[in-house]
């Protein structure tokens, strides 16, 4: 029994390193930055005093590989932020969930710094986004950025799917660490502030086995991948946000959200970026928008900002190029889905005259 | 809970540990460890269900003693009628009820009578038909005189409960598996090794083809109408792979597992895909099931030393039964039936029985061999679209989609290659061992490369293995 043992674990122990070798070398499990939040408002973001650079990777076979960069402020980009007064041009802020934080792809594809490519560099583009933001991180952003002293000209908000089911609602487990916007009888609304996400010394531990890494985000044999809010939105039959166009709250956290980000950023633009059904798109169907786009529509036009759909640049760009708008293997955005959607904002920037005509425009 | 999931990757390795840890000279200490953890086992999927299995080992543990101590044969009878009742009774009730009240109340409608429904709508417990069919043997084998009754309850519990083979077998022969289980067993490296091969190889045929195979076969089975003859031969070819990859595939891990207590199951898939006739298939797939039905019910039958005629019948009702216990549906009968008029011809030309494997001491079959082995798939295949279907008219649907829409340009066919090549491995791979227990026994190759094999197939499992826990197609029956 003890030769066995001793044989079955020392195989155990060989085929570990094996298995760690392969998985940095052949197929390389994905690195990911940890994880802070900003010890005075609370907003979720990478920790600059972690690992700065990394390759992502997504899939079986790794066939995905991008990579990333924490700037010193925290956020994936090549570029360190600074404050309005050590810069001479204009900021344009984007803020998002996983899309925009842009793992995907390498930080110089991603959409804010084709923005700022197009603009010929008239703006400073700044990417301040987390996987699994919802609205009331969107609040929580603007105290970040007054703290930081960046005062955009125009702050790129972008709505996906069940971002506004998600932002509502009291939902358990690490998703509801989240600040959620709870809707008062009146219609007013508050910030209800979340918990503090728990530093967990195991996944620290663990992130440096490319092993347990590839099992659990390239192979997705993670039993816990999926939240429990999670869960029930995907296995719902009927889409949560199906009513949102009838439902008021929606109206109502809509307007909490960009009354309560003017009332730190005054001065401040918002351009509402609304995600499209792509699935559809790249099937040849023409879909209508999600629904909460609507919502979106109708709020800016009651409150001043504006709204972009992607339905249509997606469409456009599906018919004249057939490049695919989201990888094969999951929904994020191809680097040449985030030039599309660059350009769309960029035109609609340039349009409604948002965009700084030139540099050296500090306010 | 599966073999393939996360909380029996802890289970196992705990009640390994427990189980050599108190030594084998204290066995029934053993047998009580295996029980619980058996129980635990299958209670970890419902609880409620495990009164049954309680409930069919006790009263087949008492009248096992009580029908050895009974001198007058009329009482010996009696007890063994309360053990068929009380065991067939219970599968009745939770698995055929509801089949045989519809089936009726059809047959009544058809007449023009309108009798209202009856359904019960019990959830059928995993595996009963599994362990129904061991402790039956047990009880019908003392009545025969061939076995002596067990004096030790915590033997026969762990015989009824012992949890590798509980749900989805092999079904094993009281004569066989009681005795390992009524004296001390002493861990055996080689045979825990080659146990551990065993699974491994398992683990392969279940995570990485079957798993991955299953939901073209899911396409083609749920979505037949949108696709051509082509697709769906495609799909059913792949259920075969699907099938035996993933019933095998459990009987390796079944059988690998229990080597290491100490425990011997019986073989019970030998490459049946290699068979040459449908005789000789049925010799190979499934065996522990095919040689309960010849002992059990063919031969009582009157077995093949009847007249020609009336041994054909007897072997057309012993695939029809068969057909049943796979499941309440007139697909599985009409399954079984098929698979017995399949083996009709062999019986009825008094064809010997190959019983060595197929191209032995040669790497390719003849011509000829490889002809009879396709031919004996195809036949197994187009019988399993019954098997699959979820009802007589959804396989004729099948069946006759796929011969009016031989070709459609509008269906991908390019994506069933991978799938079939993945099958194709497979077989090649389990060509080479096909004289050997398992398709792993490789104990014979240089340390290295047997190391580097199980490395491989280790990495294998990992990249290629299906992501979802899928359950073993066997544990429904």
């Amino acid at each position: 029994m003890k030769a066995f043992l001793t044989k079955s674990i020392a195989f155990l122990l060989v085929f570990g390193l094996v298995c760690e070798l392969f998985f940095r070398v052949v197929l390389p499990a994905r690195e990911s930055p940890l994880v802070r939040q900003d010890p005075v408002t609370g907003l979720r973001q990478f920790d600059p005093d972690g690992p700065r650079d990394g390759l992502f990777t997504s899939g079986r076979l790794a066939h995905q590989q991008s990579r990333w960069h924490i700037n010193a402020q925290g956020w994936n980009s090549d570029v360190d932020y600074v404050p309005d007064t050590a810069r001479d041009t204009p900021a344009i802020v984007i803020t998002g969930d996983s899309q925009i934080e842009g793992m995907y792809v390498d930080p110089r594809d991603h959409l804010i710094q084709r923005v700022e490519a197009l603009s010929d560099h008239r703006v400073a583009g700044y990417s301040m986004a987390g996987s699994g933001y919802k609205l009331g991180e969107y609040v929580r952003l603007a105290a970040y950025l007054d703290r930081m002293g960046i005062r955009p000209s125009v702050l790129v908000l972008y709505i996906n799917p069940g971002d506004f089911w998600r932002g509502i609602k009291n939902l358990a487990g690490r998703t509801g660490l989240a600040p959620r916007i709870a809707i008062n009888a009146d219609g007013s609304g508050h910030l209800v502030p979340g918990g503090v996400h728990p530093v967990s010394r195991i996944r620290r531990l663990f992130r440096h086995s490319a092993v347990v890494r590839y099992v659990v985000f390239n192979a997705r044999l993670n039993p816990f991948a999926q939240g429990p809010a999670d869960l029930a939105m995907n296995q719902s039959a009927v889409d949560p946000e199906h009513d949102a166009a009838e439902n008021p709250i929606y109206a109502h956290a809509f307007s909490f959200m960009v009354k309560s980000i003017g009332e730190v950023l005054p001065d401040t633009k918002l351009l509402f970026v609304v995600d499209a059904d792509r699935h559809t798109i790249m099937a040849g169907g023409h879909p209508t928008p999600i629904p909460t786009s609507a919502v979106v529509k109708a709020g800016c036009a009651r409150l001043g900002c504006r709204h972009l759909d992607l339905t249509a640049p997606f469409i456009a760009a599906w018919r004249k190029d057939a490049k695919p708008l989201h990888f094969d293997h999951n929904p994020h955005w191809t680097a040449y889905t985030h030039a599309v959607a660059a350009q769309a904002v960029f035109d609609t920037l340039e349009n409604t005259g948002w965009m700084p005509s030139s540099g050296h425009s500090r306010r | 809970m599966l073999f393939n999931s996360l909380v029996f990757a802890l289970f196992l390795p705990t009640v390994f540990a427990l189980y050599w840890g108190v030594g084998a000279a204290r066995w029934r200490l053993q047998n009580g460890l295996l029980i619980a953890a058996s129980y635990f086992f299958y209670g970890w999927w419902d609880p409620r269900f495990l009164g049954l299995i309680v409930l069919s080992s006790a009263l087949d543990y008492v009248l096992g003693l009580r029908m050895h101590a009974a001198r007058d044969a009329r009482r010996r009878k009696h007890l063994l009628w309360v053990s068929l009742a009380v065991n067939l009774g219970i599968l009745g009730v939770f698995k055929y009820f509801d089949f045989f009240v519809e089936s009726a109340r059809n047959a009544l409608l058809g007449l023009g009578l309108n009798p209202p429904p009856i359904a019960l709508e019990i959830i059928l417990p995993v595996g009963i038909s599994f362990y129904t069919f061991q402790t039956l043997s047990y009880t019908l084998d003392i009545y025969r005189g061939k076995l002596e009754p067990v004096r030790d309850v915590s033997t026969f519990f762990a015989f009824v409960a012992f949890f590798p083979q509980l749900v989805a077998g092999p079904i094993e022969r009281a004569k066989r598996l009681l005795p390992q289980f009524d004296r001390p067993r002493q861990f055996d490296p080689a045979a825990a090794s080659d146990g551990l091969r065993q699974m491994l190889w398992g683990f392969v045929k279940k995570v990485i083809v079957a798993d991955n195979v299953a939901p073209y076969v899911e396409l083609c089975f749920d979505q037949h109408a949108t696709l051509d003859g082509v697709a769906l031969f495609c799909g059913a070819l792949l259920f075969s792979v699907q099938l035996y990859c993933d019933f095998s595939g459990y009987s390796d891990m079944a059988i690998g597992m229990a080597r290491l207590f100490g425990i011997t199951l019986s073989q019970n898939f030998a490459y049946p895909y290699f068979a040459r006739n449908m005789r000789e298939f049925w010799r190979r797939w499934h065996i522990s099931l095919s040689t309960w039905f010849r002992d059990y019910v063919y031969i009582p039958l009157g077995g093949g030393r009847t007249s020609t005629r009336r041994a054909a019948v007897n072997v057309l009702i012993v695939f029809t039964v068969s057909g049943l216990w796979h499941g309440a549906n007139w697909t599985f009968v009409i399954w079984g039936l098929l698979n017995g008029l399949y083996t009709l011809p062999a019986l009825l030309g008094n064809r010997p029985v190959a019983r060595e494997v197929v191209a032995a001491d040669r790497l390719l079959p003849s011509v000829m061999e490889l002809g009879a082995m396709i031919r004996t798939v195809l036949l197994w295949t187009f019988g399993l679209v019954f098997f699959r279907a979820d009802s007589l008219e959804h396989a004729v649907g099948f069946l006759g989609h796929a011969g009016t829409h031989l070709w459609s340009a509008a269906v991908d066919h390019s994506q069933f290659v991978t799938p079939l090549l993945l099958g194709a491995a497979l077989l090649t791979a389990e060509w080479f061992n096909r004289d050997r227990p398992h398709a792993l026994s490789i104990e014979g190759w240089p340390p290295l490369a047997r190391r580097a094999t199980y490395a491989a197939l280790g990495l294998a499992l990992i990249v290629f293995g299906s992501v979802q826990s899928r359950a073993f197609v066997y544990f429904q029956f």
